[in-house]
């Protein structure tokens, strides 16, 4: 249906000045300030400097070897959790998508708790074992299994999302032609769902080539990223101009991984990040030896991915007179006469509060947008142009945007720098790619039919925007909100950078309450992660409840 | 639907109320994040004074030093507690904080006192050195390290945990007492050494101390970089009554940086005489004698008392390496490579 | 020596409620059986339990002899062409019909591809894309796809259900063809009885879960066994008949001889069907009486349908008696009375 109202034209404009303003405008400062003074010769040598090429191939290594060990993980569990009912599968579903809300912080305290200095019992099974592990190993290894363990969600959602509208009887033809199950799932499954894979691969790829969190915590000295190095030459060194140059590189690189992705999948409309999630294409399985094995294999990923978060629930109700909840009482009483001390229970409320505001903003900015970019637009090049531009905050680091946020709101009357807005919106940017994934492939989804079936019942066209494509995208809609919460709840890379002491998040609060030592401030920290881990995943099972629903 | 737009409209609206109008008199202090100090005394300042301080905790001291320059044409605060002599230079270079003589500065001896315009007023000092833990080394039958030399023996490999420099500053003291140790090309071949018997390089002094280090972690290294106070630290946080250190300190000559703290009146604050006053209660006798059992630093004021646990088990390094300011601001990208040359490939 | 096919005392249930119960059936080699059924009545599932996709709850399927329980359905050598054909969408029509060929060099594979696509007339569209045909293309794919294999049996699930009637028409004749030209065994399942009469060597029609009967498909549709069946094939002349003698009943309108034997005692009232097609236009009431079996009423309803009539007539009873008339003798006005011939061959007894 041609967009012909006229307004439809100008609902980018709205979410495009608030994107421009609280986006490209910080980083445009923070450029120009960085940047004062550098002629040609200084780029050249930036070019083809080592720092540049050795971050960049780095970086490229590290994500390809990620995103491989990924689809690796993630492409078995979501083929058997797409053709199959296997017991658990609502669980294991969240279970898969629950990592990707996560702040690295409570993910890099699971992992150290299972191996690192505190996890005692954890390191004693693993030794019993045979791995003597005694310190622990920065580097690659702990990188590349974060990256897996955050970015299976990814592929799992993608890959099972669009394999859903396989119908079975295209895999049953192929049984029926002679060959058996594995011969299926290679030669006509695995191409069926060669857009959403390739989708999912570069996504991934993306997110771990841009990783901060990650590598800052886990890497060691001898990692880097694009972002990493971003804020050491920022922090450490005060190199401004390199830090600056590095982020243009960084545009660059988003950009280009952007373009690449409209490029092999152009049916983007079949690739979202959530999708109504429907029954297994072939149900249960059928003999009890096919039966036993998935459930088997469906088990070992639940214990894989569902370890570490055990590990914090573990250190958090395990006290040192034995199991109770004096971490999480502890959470209620200060206790200290400390200048600096955080209210647990204020940095819960702040995060709450901050996450609400988060998605509204999302919903208030992201649904014109989505609407905008959803219908075909008779300028496929402004199409195009505008949804790069909505995905760029994909590609930004954190350093740059929480400096830019410094820098520039700085003039009166726009003090906002310590204002406690900076916290949301800069939530919203790090939400807003992720709702639009989730709307649009949902608007894009309402057939044209229905809209002009209600056309001719006499539906001027915003009555049927609001009765028949509204209700019908209601549960995407509902999605991308609860997701949008969920992410601000979590988030941390940004944060960090803009946060004041009085108004802590709790991903902030976590992180100091691990830098401090002491068993009862581990305790804290771990109770207060096993909160962020129920929140979510309560999130997570009413995003459950809401795709089943019809 | 209705029902969800309530809730949230109420917890907006709620958010605004909070977050209502400031009061007048406040002083903005930009600080690092290891800044500490005890509820009562600064409550105790703020009535007295009518002014309300709020504290910006900025990350580690480098980057809030970064964060400082950088903002210096809109300055997010009023004054900063936390230049190092490490990186004092930078601070006193971009010409982001005046001058003041606070009348106690003539309290404070001079050898701390390296800015002769005063726009940086010495607060609290340290010494950055290796210390070891003393359980370890006995059950072990191996003698703690003597100096920083003893970490290239191969007894001592796989034993040490340091910080890195670019992001700490006991790390940066470190590395600065290497090379006034070992001269501006020995400190190479030094570090060459220190990985060749498998140092472990962390981020912070907290990853190293509490992450890593033998008396204070499960961790596995029993030799770290800290500070010549951080023993005395041991006793006093101790959860059982203790005499005697559990950890031992190298402050032989040579062998520990003296690290000093300074704070200073950022430029283009529009409330100078408050500023003052906030850093005069800095260097007032009340804060300095708090200094010690909050940040475990010494007072620079000579006059400060220092606490029981401070005068027995707290040493102080005879002959610590320096190295002046002008010149570490000079060489410091370059040492920094050098360093990230030998040490990290 | 056994049967090709021998299905035996299938049954299967979906939560609950029964959708097969004891279906029992066999087929020869070579020979091609139509299911027949109303939407819903498990001809469907049955299929899938004899292509091994579904398991039963009980009962046998026999291939040559073999019991197929253990036989997963990849190896049962059984195509099937599936209700909306399923095609690869991945791959182009050569890909698709070469799909269920393994283990033979790439010529042979090749020549086998292109006789088939030419036997269906569908060589044209070698290297087109599944989503640019139409729908008797596809069919024509689809089934080209599970011949090249030259599987053992074919089950053809409601193969032409999707496509409009001319294109219907066309195609089950050309598909009856294909198969006996290969000497396939087969199994057509189908809800139209025109389809299943045009292809089929025999027929069985599914009501209830069960096989309700089975032969060819004259004698299923001239003889159904039970008004369901009859009812089915758009029987609606139902009435109720005392037996006078063997030839002779006595109904509402009249004495009827039958050309059938009816099975029971002079005095008994039973069911009797009169097939809608075998009726004739009388002129008049002096015409009429020189025949034996007349109905006449008057016209309620009458419908031109191209080369057929349809009418609705009401007798003395009040009985609606529904009839296809040819064009010719012609047909009186609506209201007026009409004169029918009934031929006794018309008369279906020992309907249970």
């Amino acid at each position: 249906m041609k967009r012909s109202q006229g307004w439809g034209h100008l609902l980018w404009i709205v979410p495009g000045l608030g994107l421009l303003f609280w986006f490209v405008f910080p980083i445009l400062t923070v450029w120009r300030i960085s940047l004062q003074g550098t002629d040609g010769v200084q780029w050249v040598r930036f070019l083809t400097s080592s720092l540049l090429w050795h971050t960049l191939g780095q970086g490229v290594v590290q994500a390809t070897l990620s995103t491989l060990c990924t689809l690796t993980i993630a492409l078995p569990i979501s083929i058997i959790w797409l053709l199959y009912d296997v017991t658990g599968r609502r669980w294991l579903q969240i279970l898969l998508t629950l990592p990707f809300v996560l702040p690295t912080v409570v993910v890099a305290a699971g992992f150290r708790a299972i191996w690192g200095a505190e996890g005692g019992w954890i390191r004693f099974l693993l030794e019993w074992i045979g791995f003597s592990i005694h310190e622990f190993p920065y580097g690659w290894a702990p990188v590349i299994l974060a990256h897996v363990f955050y970015n299976v969600s990814v592929v799992f959602r993608v890959v099972t999302g669009y394999g859903s509208r396989i119908g079975a009887e295209v895999l049953e033809s192929a049984c029926c032609l002679g060959y058996s199950p594995f011969g299926v799932v290679r030669r006509v499954l695995l191409p069926m769902l060669r857009p959403a894979i390739v989708s999912a691969a570069l996504v991934v790829f993306l997110f771990c080539f841009g990783s901060f969190g990650v590598v800052l915590l886990l890497g060691g000295s001898t990692m880097t990223t694009l972002d990493v190095e971003i804020y050491r030459q920022t922090v450490y060194f005060f190199h401004m101009r390199s830090a600056a140059q590095l982020s243009i590189v960084q545009f660059c690189c988003t950009l280009f991984v952007v373009i690449l992705h409209r490029r092999l999948s152009p049916d983007a409309s079949g690739i979202a990040l959530f999708r109504s999630s429907v029954g297994s294409i072939l149900g249960t399985p059928r003999s009890f030896r096919n039966r036993a094995l998935l459930t088997g294999t469906a088990f070992a990923y639940t214990l894989s991915f569902g370890l570490p978060l055990a590990a914090i629930l573990v250190q958090a109700f395990r006290t040192s007179t034995g199991w109770g909840v004096d971490y999480f009482s502890a959470l209620l009483v200060n206790d200290s006469d400390a200048l600096f001390f955080v209210a647990p229970v204020d940095a819960v409320i702040h995060s709450l509060q901050i996450a609400c505001l988060a998605s509204v903003f999302c919903l208030a900015f992201g649904f014109p947008a989505a609407q905008f970019l959803a219908d075909p637009s008779p300028s496929f090049r402004m199409t195009t142009l505008v949804h790069g531009g909505f995905l760029l905050p994909l590609g930004a680091s954190p350093v740059i945007l929480g400096l830019g946020f410094i820098l520039t709101f700085a003039v009166p009357p726009i003090d906002f720098r310590s204002s406690w807005l900076l916290i949301p919106v800069s939530h919203t940017l790090v939400a807003f790619p992720i709702f639009l994934q989730t709307v649009i492939p949902a608007l894009r989804g309402v057939p044209d039919v229905l809209k002009q079936a209600a056309t001719t019942l006499g539906s001027s066209s915003w009555h049927v925007w609001l009765r028949v494509q509204l209700p019908l995208i209601r549960n995407s809609l509902t999605a991308a909100l609860i997701l949008s919460f969920m992410i601000s709840l979590g988030e941390f890379g940004a944060t960090v950078f803009i946060a004041r002491p009085h108004v802590p998040t709790l991903p902030i609060a976590i992180y100091r309450y691990l830098s401090q030592p002491g068993e009862m401030n581990y305790g804290r920290a771990m109770a207060m992660a096993s909160i962020l881990l129920g929140l979510t995943a309560f999130g997570f099972v009413v995003l459950e409840r809401i795709g089943r629903r019809r | 639907m209705n029902r969800w737009m309530t809730v949230i409209l109420t917890i907006l609206l709620g958010m605004t109320a909070a977050h209502a109008d400031t009061p007048k008199s406040v002083v903005t202090v930009m600080t690092h994040s290891s800044f500490s100090m005890s509820k009562e005394l600064v409550a105790d300042f703020e009535t007295k004074s009518g002014i309300t301080l709020r504290f910006l905790k900025a990350g580690d001291a480098g980057a809030a030093l970064n964060q400082a320059i950088l903002s210096k044409d809109h300055p997010m605060a009023d004054v900063f507690f936390g230049v190092d002599n490490s990186m004092m230079g930078r601070g006193l270079d971009a010409g982001i904080f005046i001058p003041y003589r606070s009348s106690h500065l003539s309290d404070i001896p001079e050898s701390l006192q390296l800015d002769s315009r005063h726009r940086l007023l010495p607060v609290d000092y340290g010494d950055v050195c290796l210390n070891y833990d003393k359980k370890w080394f006995q059950s072990h039958h191996l003698a703690p390290p003597q100096s920083i030399d003893d970490l290239t023996l191969p007894a001592y490999a796989g034993l040490c945990v340091v910080q890195h420099p670019a992001s700490s500053s006991p790390g940066m003291a470190f590395l600065l007492a290497t090379i006034g140790r070992y001269g501006e090309q020995g400190f190479v071949d030094y570090w060459k050494k220190l990985q060749a018997n498998r140092v472990l390089i962390v981020d912070g002094w907290k990853e190293a101390y509490w992450g890593n280090f033998t008396a204070a972690s499960k961790g596995s290294r029993p030799i770290v970089v800290s500070y010549a106070t951080s023993p005395a630290a041991e006793v006093h946080f101790s959860k059982t009554p203790i005499t005697e250190p559990p950890t031992g300190a190298v402050v032989a000559p040579g062998n520990a940086f003296r690290q000093i703290e300074f704070v200073g009146i950022l430029a283009g604050t529009p409330r100078l005489d408050e500023a003052k006053r906030v850093v005069d209660f800095f260097l007032d006798i009340p804060f300095q004698e708090a200094i010690p059992l909050q940040m475990f630093m010494y007072p620079a004021r000579q006059s400060a008392k220092l606490p029981e646990v401070f005068a027995k088990h707290a040493v102080m390094a005879e002959k610590p390496v320096i190295v002046s300011w002008e010149k570490i601001e000079a060489n410091r990208e370059g040492w920094l490579n050098r360093w990230a040359d030998a040490a990290l490939r | 020596m056994s049967p090709f096919l021998e299905v035996t005392g299938i049954r299967k249930s979906f939560q609950g409620i029964p959708t097969l119960d004891h279906v029992d059936f066999f087929l020869e080699r070579g020979e091609i059986l139509c299911i027949l059924g109303p939407s819903g009545c498990g001809k469907t599932t049955l299929l899938r339990i004899i292509a091994g996709i579904e398991m039963p709850d009980a009962g046998s399927v026999r291939i040559e002899g073999l019991d197929m329980v253990d036989v997963p359905a990849h190896l049962r050598h059984v195509g099937m062409v599936f209700q909306d054909f399923a095609l690869f969408p991945h791959l182009n029509v050569r890909e698709n019909v070469a799909f269920g060929l393994k283990g033979v060099s790439k010529e042979v594979s090749r020549e086998r591809v292109d006789q088939m696509l030419e036997r269906m007339g569908i060589e044209t569209l070698a290297e087109r894309r599944t989503y640019e045909l139409s729908g008797g293309q596809k069919q024509r794919v689809a089934l080209a796809r599970s011949l090249v294999p030259q599987p053992k049996l074919l089950l053809l699930d409601e193969p032409l259900g999707s496509l409009d009637r001319q294109l219907r028409e066309r195609l089950v004749y050309d598909t009856a063809d294909i198969l006996r030209k290969v000497g396939m065994t087969a199994v057509y399942v189908t809800h139209d009885h025109a389809e299943a009469f045009a292809v089929a060597d025999r027929v069985a029609v599914l009501q209830d879960g069960r096989i309700a009967q089975i032969g060819s498909p004259e004698t299923v549709y001239r003889r159904p066994t039970t008004v369901e069946i009859a009812r089915f094939f758009g029987y609606e002349n139902v009435i109720s008949a005392r037996i006078l003698s063997r030839k002779w009943l006595q109904t509402d309108f009249g004495h009827l001889e039958i050309a059938a034997t009816v099975s029971g005692n002079p005095g008994d009232v039973v069911t009797v069907l009169i097939r809608p097609d075998a009726a004739v236009v009388l002129e008049d009431e002096k015409a009429a009486l020189q025949h034996v079996n007349r109905i006449s009423g008057s016209l309620i309803r009458r419908r031109f349908l191209g080369s057929q009539m349809y009418i609705d007539v009401r007798i003395d009873s009040g009985q609606l008696l529904s009839f296809y008339l040819p064009s010719y003798p012609p047909v009186p006005e609506m209201g007026e009375t009409i004169h029918l011939a009934i031929h006794p061959e018309a008369v279906v007894v020992d309907v249970g």
